[in-house]
């Protein structure tokens, strides 16, 4: 199994990938990727998700398991058996355990990466995320997708600003 | 011995009964705990053997039974075994009070007798009591300048003072001291106290525990918990303070107490839902389960579309806005808690286990309790406070089976509960259409009917769900609109048939209301509350612009008191300036530090630049500002005159 998250970046069975990215970025992942409906896909979130409502949509197949505590987290990951595992990072699981609960869930993800593709997602990343990070195959950062810049629009918003400052 | 307080000691707890009799048992309790694969840990478990003595022993928990180890050593060395386990052991009974365990291993509780029933409605809380009060306003001032003692007023420097408060204890000698904003200021009368060389004996020790300050999320917002002393001994309730005891009383604190097995010192500082939680862990104890120390279990797998099915909460029925005769609320007792016994909900019955469920079980004394109460109440005011404990308890006994930490919770019972009442009140609204009701708004637990046979509806209700219902009849009410001319789920008013109003979710009732705008608003209240039917509100229309004009025009001579905005806040720092930080930062410079959580009060000087003042610095009030809240409040009420007339009601929409 394998998915293309961008031009050049493919993602397969067997990896452990953390990725920090947009919302939206990571939102394409769901919506421009139907074949992801053919694998077992488990979304696991914590006590609030920034993407499920909107990655969870009427035509959305894939399993959810939420996790509330760290410890459920643990529990989740080492009974998970989905082709594709997508954990949405949330920081306030680990208030209490800190970062050395963050590295043990960490190890349980490479465990888990080895006859998955594990994704560890958050649009921020956080000392938490890290920690669980250091044991990821790949850790790969998607930049917000920008307009092209245009010259002419540059050279008319400068001669707009000067003709201000002029006046 | 009638235990009071218990205190735990190296190796043991102390038990204090009344007049300060005392009792010293030995007690070092074990923590249990299981792992997936022993072997795979035979070095720790030599470890831990040869260290503390490790017994092999059987673990109960809700769901199962299975091996373990039973070990008497620290929270570090549990914290070890997580960590050297790779997080897969389970530690069960680490984190509950030795008090608390010793008692409910043996079948007793504090503040009864052995071998009391804890759920008798009657039982004996005679207690010698005091009531201290110190004059000067708290949290501004560090200085006591003026004491009570039983409404007796002390005065004279600091040392007389306390001197004289210290005779009054040892000669009084009592169990239960009630005193306003204990919290802050015992830690000064002690510190001084001891510099003073004066034995200040509000601990029969001399010894407090401490208990930090914190400031934490409840129920979607920011609550801040004031550190606190805590007498050993004695019970000493800080009253203004005390959620327990300004709901419930002293009779609500004891029962809590006897229901948890802590000490009434605890109890009247813990929320309802330590509280409840309290309890659970109690009745586990005294049932051989072993309380978790983690929350291990998450919810099952399941596809998303049946997590968006799953999640809806409870039923509304929005009503259409209007005023309408005749109108019958019916609520049902104890909803939730009633759905969580009748239905055996349970972590371990929703995940499909047989037998009784263990919250259903736990639950069911408490709501017969509760129902008791209920009925004995409205003969007897002394059960007002131990009915409304439970009330409160049973309330958050079903939030707490969606609280992430909770110990014997789950989110797929919170669901299951949701869902049941869901259909009870769809059924119940179906039965009242059947019995040739109208529903005209519905929430959650409670139905407001007009017309048809209602008595047979009540009737019909209650048996097909095994709930009881109270119903109370209104003479007329109005269901406000929202900003967008739906009607409001929560905010309406009416009169009752006994003449009194009924007044829910408008701005007399918010906390955050100054004294002036809700004394209008009541004024509007008490001349809509001399209508006897809808039809005859149109007439209290040009009384009720009148009271407003008045209100506009005494704005100017509004004493300040009476335009203190009070809200908590939940932040101590603002991105965007506004009123709330403004008041905090004048707090600040007041000298009065503001925690995340704490409520406080604040007059608005300048609206437009966002200024406002602690109340007692205010000299002046922005009239402008407060007109606008006049204007609200007015407006919040004047639809009702604005509403078509129907033979029947009147209303914007129906």
């Amino acid at each position: 199994m394998e998915i293309r998250l961008a031009p050049y970046i493919t993602l397969g069975t067997g990896t452990f990938a953390a990725i920090v990215a947009p919302e939206g970025e990571m939102l394409r992942l769901f919506t421009d990727h139907p074949e992801l409906k053919r694998y077992l896909f488990l979304y696991i979130s914590g006590n609030g998700s920034r993407l499920l409502t909107r990655a969870g949509d009427r035509s959305a197949t894939f399993d959810v398991r939420r996790a509330f505590t760290e410890h459920q987290l643990l529990t989740i990951l080492r009974e998970a058996g989905h082709t594709i595992v997508f954990i949405e990072h949330d920081p306030t699981l680990f208030e209490s355990g800190g970062r050395s609960m963050a590295a043990a869930i960490g190890k349980v993800i490479a465990e888990v990466s080895t006859g998955s593709l594990v994704i560890l997602y958050t649009p921020a990343p956080d000392r938490f995320f890290g920690e669980m990070a250091t044991y990821a195959d790949r850790i790969i950062t998607l930049a917000p997708e920008t307009a092209p810049v245009q010259k002419q629009s540059i050279r008319a918003k400068r001669a707009g600003q000067a003709t201000l400052e002029a006046f | 011995m009638w235990i009071l307080d218990a205190a735990a000691e190296r190796g043991g707890i102390r038990f204090w009964g009344r007049g300060g009799e005392s009792k010293r048992v030995a007690y070092t309790p074990p923590f249990l705990f299981t792992l997936e694969d022993p072997h795979l840990h035979r070095d720790m478990l030599d470890g831990l053997e040869d260290r503390f003595g490790l017994a092999p022993c059987r673990v109960r928990t809700i769901f199962s039974e299975e091996e373990g180890y039973a070990i008497t050593a620290s929270r570090k060395v549990a914290g070890l075994i997580e960590e050297q386990s790779g997080y897969s052991a389970k530690i069960y009974n680490l984190d509950l009070r030795p008090e608390q365990r010793f008692l409910a291993g043996k079948g007793l509780t504090t503040c009864a007798f052995p071998g009391e029933d804890r759920f008798a409605t009657s039982f004996d809380r005679s207690l010698a009591m005091m009531e201290i009060g110190v004059a000067d306003p708290p949290y501004r001032s560090r200085v006591v300048s003026r004491m009570a003692v039983d409404g007796k007023t002390i005065t004279g420097s600091l040392p007389e003072m306390l001197q004289e408060l210290a005779t009054t204890i040892d000669d009084r000698n009592p169990d239960l001291i009630l005193f306003p904003h204990a919290d802050y200021w015992m830690p000064l009368l002690v510190s001084s106290a001891e510099e003073l060389e004066i034995l200040l004996r509000i601990s029969r020790t001399g010894r407090y525990s401490r208990l930090s300050a914190r400031s934490y999320w409840s129920y979607g917002r920011m609550v801040h918990r004031e550190g606190a002393l805590i007498p050993e001994g004695r019970c000493l309730i800080d009253s203004s303070r005390s959620f327990t005891y300004r709901e419930s009383g002293i009779a609500g604190v004891l029962l809590a107490s006897r229901m948890t097995g802590l000490a009434p010192n605890l109890t009247a500082r813990l929320t309802p839902g330590t509280l409840i939680s309290a309890y659970e862990n109690y009745e586990a104890i005294l049932r051989g389960i072993a309380v978790p120390f983690r929350k291990w279990d998450p919810e099952e797998t399941r596809p998303i579309a049946r997590l968006r099915e799953a999640d809806k909460g409870g039923m509304i029925f929005q009503p259409h806005p209007g005023v309408y005769d005749d109108v019958v609320q019916v609520d049902f007792t104890s909803m939730y808690p009633s759905i969580i016994v009748g239905q055996n909900l349970s972590p371990e019955t929703v995940a499909g286990g047989g037998g009784g469920g263990f919250l259903a079980s736990v639950l069911a004394p408490v709501l017969g309790l509760r129902l008791k109460t209920k009925t004995l109440k409205k003969e007897d005011g002394r059960y007002a406070g131990m009915d409304s404990l439970l009330k409160w308890m049973l309330v958050t006994s079903f939030g707490y089976t969606g609280y992430r930490n909770a110990k014997f919770g789950s989110i797929a019972v919170h669901e299951a509960i949701t869902r049941q009442s869901r259909e009870i009140l769809i059924a119940a609204k179906e039965c009242a259409e059947e019995c040739g009701c109208r529903v005209l708004h519905g929430i959650v637990d409670s139905l407001w009917v007009a017309g048809g046979d209602i008595p047979r509806f009540v009737r019909e209700t209650e048996a097909a769900t095994g709930i009881a219902t109270e119903s109370e009849e209104y003479r007329w009410i109005a269901f406000l609109p929202m900003a967008d001319g739906t009607g409001a789920y929560n905010r309406y008013f009416g009169r009752l048939t006994d003449g009194a109003m009924k007044i829910r979710g408008v701005a007399a009732r918010r906390g955050d209301t100054p004294p002036y705008v809700r004394s209008f608003q009541e004024g509007i209240f008490s001349l809509l509350e001399q209508a006897e039917c809808a039809a005859e509100l149109d007439d209290r229309a040009g009384d009720v612009q009148e009271l407003f004009s008045e209100a506009v025009s005494g704005l100017s001579s509004a004493a300040i008191a009476d335009l203190v905005i009070t809200r908590r806040v939940s932040r101590t720092e603002y991105r965007h300036r506004c009123i709330e930080g403004s008041a905090i930062r004048a707090y600040g410079m007041a000298g009065v530090a503001v925690e995340a959580g704490m409520e406080i009060g604040y007059v608005v000087r300048d609206g437009k630049r966002l200024i406002a003042d602690p109340p007692w610095e205010a000299t002046t009030a922005d009239p402008a500002y407060y007109r606008v809240l006049l204007e609200r409040a007015y407006e919040e009420v004047m639809p009702i005159f604005s509403w078509e007339i129907s033979p029947s009601s009147k209303g914007g929409s129906s």
